[in-house]
């Protein structure tokens, strides 16, 4: 709100356009009664500084009229209209209903309603927690389960420990010697015997293939020669294994003591034979047999 | 919010659940972080380690058995196999894949075998008929393997009359290369 007298550009133009110097000299709108008409009409109070609307100051020419009336002429000035009334008795002579919502006032605004603000839940002031905490508890449980295996537990990714591995290898080893002891040992008064332990170290062809054998050539002749033999290995090896690891080719190492009618007092020939190894019904047979080496002689 | 700037009367807020937001907020970012940047590498290494060790069956030849049996059949088809023509060539071939007193020994048959060859008018020659992995030896610096050999020689005069022989060879690694350390011929004992 502004202390200076304020002109309607209408007036100023007209004013400033043509003044007569015969004319009174315009008198300037009373700077008080302007600011207070105004605030009436936008409906605000009172302005603040200024006087008061009954404290105008006097007008030249001395009458009060010529504010009210329009100048003949167009010279004069028109500052309000004159029916309206100076002073609005009910805005003003009302007591004040309160500063108007913004207005800084000095004083704490009233709190609403009973004047204490609203309490939280005392279960809301943990909810924040409870979900880091359940989060923390999903990621935790996460964490532990990917990381068996590779972390803890047993490692998925490593081979075959070297102790398992020489276990396994020494059980099919002590099998395939086992086997080509049974399958290579008889003594010409228990073929039956022989017969019976050679053809269960064996599965697959070989079982067939070695009881032809038996039967066609060794119950045939080794009673006539009263002949004996008996098989010492004393080194194998590993050739290969199957990707499956069901089959295995070793290679055996011995030596054949071979006694019979024409060498009563025997005869010793290298061994060795190349042996494939298969489990039949959770236990380690032969399932191929070849002599790599022969005897140095026939002698049977 | 700060209590003093409550009204007085007014419930303070606890503190006890915002702390206990703040670490249980912390111990979550460590844990993802944990599992981000330590974790998940792993789980990753280990896939690709189980994807290479897939075709690995339990008792089969790893990587190094194999060289070393490879190794040890090379060496005993060279220590049979002797042209005139190129005998020096040949005889520091064999010897470069012995060591320790197998070597010593070689290196004494040196002059006998040129002279047999030279006097028979024959070359030596041999094939390999089988090899197989004993198992390993010795510990540490020495470690190594002992393989089965067998190997059929014959005289370049007589292809057919093989010799067949059956080797026990150990090899111990020396840098990248395996050599002969030790060579029985595994014949008739008493």
């Amino acid at each position: 709100m502004s202390d200076q007298p304020e002109t309607p550009p209408a007036e100023t133009a007209a004013g400033a356009a043509s003044p007569s110097p015969a004319a009174p000299a315009p008198r300037p709108a009373a700077p008080g009664a302007a600011a207070a008409s105004r605030a009436r009409r936008i409906g605000g109070g009172r302005p603040a500084p200024g006087p008061a609307a009954g404290a105008r100051p006097p007008v030249a020419g001395g009458t009060e009229a010529a504010e009210d009336v329009e100048v003949a002429g167009g010279t004069g000035q028109l500052t309000k209209p004159a029916v309206e009334p100076a002073v609005e008795p009910a805005e003003s002579a009302g007591p004040p209903a309160g500063p108007p919502a913004g207005l800084p006032t000095g004083r704490p605004p009233l709190p609403i309603g009973d004047g204490v603000p609203p309490s939280v839940p005392a279960w809301l002031n943990w909810a924040p927690a409870g979900v880091l905490v359940a989060g923390c508890v999903v990621m935790a449980v996460l964490i532990t389960i990917f990381s068996h295996g590779v972390w803890w537990g047993p490692d998925r990714a490593a081979p075959p420990s070297p102790s398992k591995v020489a276990q396994q290898r020494e059980q099919v080893l002590a099998a395939a010697k086992s086997c080509a002891v049974a399958a290579n040992d008889y003594d010409y008064r228990t073929l039956a015997a022989y017969e019976k332990k050679a053809l269960a170290c064996t599965t697959g062809g070989l079982t067939s293939q070695l009881k032809q054998t038996i039967e066609s050539l060794i119950m045939k002749n080794a009673p006539t020669l009263k002949a004996k033999q008996v098989t010492q290995i004393s080194r194998g090896g590993i050739e290969t294994v199957t990707p499956d690891g069901k089959q295995w080719t070793l290679l055996l190492f011995g030596q054949l003591s071979v006694v019979n009618a024409k060498e009563p007092n025997g005869r010793v020939d290298p061994f060795a034979a190349q042996v494939r190894m298969e489990k039949a019904h959770g236990k380690w047979v032969m399932s191929k047999l070849t002599v790599v080496s022969l005897p140095i002689s026939s002698g049977n | 919010m700060p209590a003093t700037d409550r009204p007085t009367g007014a419930p303070r807020t606890p503190r006890a659940p915002w702390i206990t937001a703040g670490v249980a907020g912390l111990v979550l970012i460590g844990l993802i972080v944990t599992y981000l940047a330590f974790l998940r590498g792993d789980v990753h290494d280990a896939d690709r380690q189980r994807a290479a060790n897939r075709h690995l069956v339990l008792g089969d030849l790893n990587a190094e058995e194999t060289r070393a049996v490879n190794a040890a059949a090379t060496e005993m088809l060279n220590l049979v196999s002797f042209r005139r023509a190129q005998f020096e060539s040949d005889w520091q071939r064999a010897l470069s894949g012995v060591t320790g007193a197998v070597r010593s020994d070689v290196e004494s048959k040196k002059q006998l075998t040129l002279n047999a060859m030279n006097k028979g008018k024959f070359d030596l020659d041999g094939r390999v008929t089988h090899k197989a992995l004993e198992g390993p030896v010795g510990k540490g610096a020495k470690r190594g393997y002992t393989v089965l050999v067998t190997i059929e020689g014959y005289r370049s005069t007589a292809p057919d009359a093989t010799l067949q022989q059956n080797f026990e060879v150990t090899v111990v690694r020396q840098g990248q290369r395996w050599l002969a350390s030790d060579i029985n011929n595994v014949g008739i004992s008493s």
